[in-house]
């Protein structure tokens, strides 16, 4: 699964710190979604939707393999 | 965080100082009878120290960090699994090896406690190994 999280964080400037402090997770949380190595659950993915005002859709996106 | 994942119950983050003060204290106890500044015999003080460590390091374990969220649980589970899995393969590599080459290894007359301290620090190695390589990749 890709996702376009880090994209986002830039468009919108805030730092990992920043968005992990609005969504209540840790910074290590949000790079391990960023660099694909942690899926979040649907909870987490539907709260990042809010913080940037997208679709879940259109920040996270499933691959060939998944 | 979802229900299921409150339900995941552990204890406050202040008993991790807790945990540290009761090794501390076990440490100065096997310290100060085993140089004799407190007429105690030795069994009693293995007794002591083993099970107050064991104690901390259940303390240790099943309380919570500063930020608790769903990568902390799946790492923590993850680790709790590698524990589990460590504890049986030493227990079992060492019945195997006391058959075969019929010798009495330190793994066969493993105490429950010395299993069990073997297993928490399998468990500390994982997560800290998985917390690290999370950071610098």
């Amino acid at each position: 699964m890709k996702n376009r999280l880090k994209i986002e964080r830039a468009i919108k400037d805030i730092t990992q710190e920043a968005l992990a402090n609005k969504i209540g997770v840790s910074r290590q949380t949000i790079n391990s979604i960023e660099k694909n190595r942690y899926i979040p659950s649907t909870i987490l993915a539907l709260k990042l939707s809010k913080v940037f005002d997208k679709n879940v859709c259109e920040l996270f996106e499933l691959e060939d393999d998944d | 965080m979802n229900n299921t994942q409150k339900d995941f119950k552990l204890l406050p983050t202040y008993f991790k100082k807790i945990a540290f003060a009761l090794i501390g204290i076990s440490a100065i106890f096997w310290i100060l009878s085993t140089t004799k500044l407190i007429p105690i015999e030795r069994e009693l003080t293995e007794l002591f120290t083993k099970n107050i460590i064991l104690i901390s390091l259940l303390i240790l374990t099943i309380s919570s960090n500063k930020i608790e969220d769903e990568l902390t649980h799946k790492i923590r589970l993850k680790a709790f699994a590698f524990a589990f899995i460590s504890g049986v393969a030493l227990t079992v590599f060492g019945s195997i090896t006391s058959a075969f080459f019929s010798f009495q290894s330190s793994l066969v007359n493993m105490s429950p406690t010395s299993l069990l301290i073997q297993m928490f620090m399998f468990y500390y190695v994982f997560m800290f190994a998985v917390k690290k390589g999370n950071r610098e990749k």
